[in-house]
């Protein structure tokens, strides 16, 4: 048995003379346009022993399906075995492909194609067999990662020598060998190709997080989408003390890779189960397209599960009234014909890890569908429908976003090389909640009761991109409704109910009002929203740093430091309001106190990058260099891109005669800052597009009132002239 | 002075314009091989979106030939069906293959043959692949509807 594996350890030895020759043959004719140092840009992309690797040492998906069929099945269906040959990412990346050069596209391969980015066959005429476009993602491309570089993503990993087993010493056997060998050493299989870090979120990070790079777009840096940081960000990871609710640790691979019952014979299941490789969450486009009806249906089971949005129509308005009623079912209120309503629906994002919706939101599509019908069944009032030819209602309340190019257009099939701007971002991150109003009045000849129905509706892609891959003339692509809320309101007297089991409590209805508010800009409206809660919840602390939370930035400090103390005193130690405590002592001029909270703040959460920038801009102002350094580069190793941390290290290391890193520093801040005068290109976008402009003006309400009436609203006359 | 340079650019520069490989824009000559040892023959090469490519490659005593047609029309139905009536028998419908296509033995010519007709958008594509000599019926077909099936996900995939 020995001998088989040192036969393979020499033929491992003959695998480096063919790559040497294969890295000989590429670079022949290999486009460096990025540097000869830097063959993978513009990806983060790295590979053990440099040059290239020939496509074959990964071995094919086949081989590791011999032994590990449930996860090969599953994996087959999933969206990382195609990753690159699916059509709604080939549109994409062909247009790089044809407008900017093949090179260009080693960014996005880096996650979508890794082996073709690896073998050097992105390049002009390449010769490079094409035949792995087929797996995307395969196997051997996750289970060869042997490190991480930061957690920028864009591809950060290092990836080595594909090998199914080591020999006795650890080290690893490249390429394919026979499965006895690996029944007979299971250990060492399990040592080549597992690493702790695949169990981390730091790992998906590599590919779930992704910036535009001046190499890229010749411009500046412009983040392209964050959810690793999102996640680091959110109550699940346990590293940020400031989110608004409290949850158990949770990371990516407990929500996307949950232990599934095997179907089919897995010598990696455990107790009859395995991780699973199926990677459900919200890409319902491409199994559709495949027609894998398996994946399909365990995503649009996973888009249903979890209690991932909370919808509560919150609130009615009466026009002529200032008094909310609310919230609706726990308090009395009277209906009439001829009323004209605001409904306050509010929307959680209240157990996602990330944003709702993540990553490419140009391409996907989620929004609220809004409708009151009379008990005859006529539609009242209907915001976010489809159109006949599928496309969404353009003053639907969506969560989208809309990039812009130089010239201030839409850049449609997500050329993200093209991107300056963003006109508006309608995300909800973790955690945090958001308001829409809808007006409409309720018919003179209505036929009580009135039935008010949200959800929150997924289509992935948007209509128009669909129709941009495949043509106008393809079947309906799924809309699956993630969550709902139903009111039946009586023309005339209603009385309270008895909330239904999905429903948050009324403490926490208020709260989650506040937290848009909060985000809407309405503090005073934030701050009664938040004093409900205390009446409900004395005993809550975090009610009370809610209130301070609104004042800083409302400018009301000595309440602001009045609701801390009150928080402070319920739970004395909480690094949430000693944050902000910390935030008040350093306007108040109290260094010493700011430092001593800020201090708890990161023993309690070292990972916490706003406690530790916080930290570092007081030791750089109390003039202790040494300490505030070491602030800030921790918080490069939270954040590699947090601009106060390049700011300021560029100055400190200029002091301390550190040249070279402060220019480093220097150089990163400069492409990494926002640039302000990218944003007046969104104006012009936002000028040809009034649905757009509304939905970019954080407080703005959907206005339903029949046409003839709409001019009657002084609210959205308002928002109109804000769009001009 | 200034002709003297442009002249001696041209002669420069012309050398490497005779060597530049020839290219189809859909698939790479490796892609087509089975082996990396094949070599592989780009007969006649496709300039743009649109028109043929031609790629004859021996493995051991077989020939193969493998021609790629793109034509970007209005009215891709009709073509898509005119192009399928050339299907003899055996039509299987590929899911996952541009934004329709199908599978199917070519009408009876005087080689075996396979190929695949299909559509992304409003163009439409043609992959035909022969072998000879002839040998047994099912083993040639598993083969050529492999090749085939495999030039017409790199086509369609170059497509969208």
């Amino acid at each position: 048995m020995l001998l088989d594996l040192a036969a393979f350890s020499q033929e491992s030895g003959k695998q480096d003379t063919s790559r040497a020759y294969y890295t000989g043959k590429i670079q022949e004719t290999y486009n460096y346009r990025f540097g000869k140092d830097e063959p993978f840009a513009p990806s983060d992309a790295q590979l053990q022993g440099g040059g290239f690797i020939q496509p074959g040492a990964f071995p094919d998906a086949s081989y590791c399906a011999h032994c590990h069929q449930e996860a090969y099945h599953l994996w087959r269906q999933a969206l990382h075995s195609n990753s690159f040959r699916e059509p709604f990412y080939r549109t994409s990346v062909n247009l790089l492909n044809k407008t900017k050069g093949i090179e260009f596209s080693r960014h996005c391969d880096s996650c979508h194609n890794p082996i073709g980015v690896l073998s050097g066959a992105l390049t002009e005429n390449s010769q490079v067999d094409r035949k792995f476009d087929d797996n995307g993602v395969t196997c051997m491309v996750c289970h060869s990662i042997q490190g991480l570089n930061s957690t920028s993503g864009n591809g950060g990993y290092i990836m080595g020598v594909p090998a199914v087993i080591t020999d006795a010493q650890g080290n690893r056997i490249p390429g394919e060998v026979p499965y006895k060998e690996i029944m007979d050493h299971t250990d060492r299989h399990i040592r080549a190709v597992m690493q702790d870090f695949y169990r981390t979120p730091r790992f998906c990070a590599a590919c779930h997080k992704a910036n535009l790079p001046e190499s890229l777009n010749h411009f500046k840096f412009v983040s392209a989408f964050t959810t690793y940081d999102e996640w680091q960000n959110s109550k699940f990871s346990h590293q940020n003390p400031l989110t608004f609710y409290k949850g158990d640790f949770k990371t990516c691979q407990d929500c996307h890779m949950p232990r599934v019952q095997i179907t089919l014979p897995d010598y990696g299941a455990k107790n009859g189960t395995l991780a699973s490789h199926s990677w459900a969450a919200g890409n319902t486009g491409v199994p559709f397209y495949y027609g894998f009806d398996g994946q399909l249906e365990k995503t649009i089971r996973f888009l249903q599960s979890g209690n991932y949005l909370n919808v509560d129509i919150f609130a009615l308005k009466k026009a002529d009234s200032e008094k909310l009623i609310a919230p609706l079912g726990s308090v009395p209120f009277r209906l009439a014909p001829k009323d004209v309503l605001d409904a306050y629906v509010v929307i959680q994002n209240k157990n996602i890890g990330h944003s709702f919706i993540p990553e490419v939101r140009d391409l996907y599509q989620a929004w609220v569908e809004f409708q009151v019908k009379d008990a005859s069944g006529r539609l009242i009032a209907h915001s976010g429908f489809l159109n006949p030819d599928g496309t969404l209602d353009p003053l639907a309340h969506s969560f989208t976003n809309r990039p812009v190019d130089e010239n201030g257009e839409f850049v449609d099939n997500h050329q993200v090389q093209l991107i300056h701007s963003v006109a508006y971002d309608n995300t909800i991150q973790s955690g945090r909640s958001t308001l829409i109003r809808y007006r409409f009045e309720v018919p003179v000849d209505v036929q009580g009761p009135i039935t008010i129905t949200v959800q929150v509706n997924y289509r992935h892609y948007r209509q128009s991109y669909i129709n941009n891959v495949l043509g106008k003339t393809h079947p309906a692509y799924p809309v699956v409704e993630i969550a709902s809320c139903t009111r039946v309101l009586a023309i005339g007297e209603n009385h309270p109910v008895p909330p239904r089991p999905d429903d948050n409590p009324d403490w926490m209805r208020w709260n989650n009002l506040g937290i848009a508010y909060l985000d809407e800009l309405q503090y005073a409206d934030a701050v009664d929203a938040f004093d409900e809660v205390v009446k409900l919840r004395p005993d809550y602390a975090d009610a009370y740093t809610n209130i301070t939370v609104v004042e800083i930035p409302w400018e009301k400090y000595g309440s602001a430091w009045d609701s801390v103390q009150r928080a402070l005193s319920l739970s004395p130690n909480d690094a949430r309001a000693l944050y902000y405590a910390a935030l008040l002592e350093k306007r108040a001029g109290h260094p010493q106190a700011e430092l001593a909270d800020l201090q708890e703040v990161v023993r309690q959460y070292p990972q916490s990058r706003d406690a530790r920038r916080e930290l570092g801009v007081a030791y750089y102002r109390m003039g202790d260099d040494k300490q505030a350094v070491e602030q800030f580069e921790a918080l490069q190793g939270i954040d590699p891109d947090d601009l106060a941390a390049h700011y300021n290290l560029a100055i400190l290391y200029h002091r301390m005669g550190m040249t070279k890193q402060a220019e480093a520093q220097q150089a990163l801040f400069v492409t990494e800052k926002i640039n302000s005068t990218a944003r007046t290109l969104s104006f012009s976008y936002l000028h040809e597009n009034p649905g757009a402009a509304m939905e970019s003006i954080p407080w703005h309400l959907h206005n339903l009132l029949p046409a003839g009436d709409k001019n009657n609203s002084a609210e959205e006359a308002k928002a109109q002239e804000g769009s001009q | 002075m200034k002709c003297a340079m442009i002249l001696l650019l041209v002669t420069l520069l012309f050398p490497l314009s005779v060597k530049a490989e020839s290219q189809c824009p859909w698939i790479n000559k490796a892609t087509v091989a089975d082996s990396q040892d094949t070599s592989v023959k780009l007969e006649t090469q496709a300039t743009g979106d649109e028109g043929s490519c031609l790629f004859r490659y021996q493995e051991g005593k077989d020939v193969y030939q493998l021609h790629i047609t793109v034509r970007n029309v209005t009215n891709s139905a009709s073509l898509l069906m005119l192009y399928e009536s050339q299907c003899a028998s055996g039509v299987t419908r590929l899911s996952g293959v541009g934004n329709e296509a199908v599978l199917c033995r070519a009408k009876p010519r005087l080689l075996y043959a396979v190929q695949v007709v299909g559509r992304v958008r409003n163009q439409v594509f043609v992959v035909y692949v022969s072998e000879e000599p002839a040998k047994d019926e099912s083993e040639m077909r598993m083969s050529l509807q492999e090749k085939a099936t495999i030039a017409a996900k790199q086509v369609a995939g170059n497509l969208f």
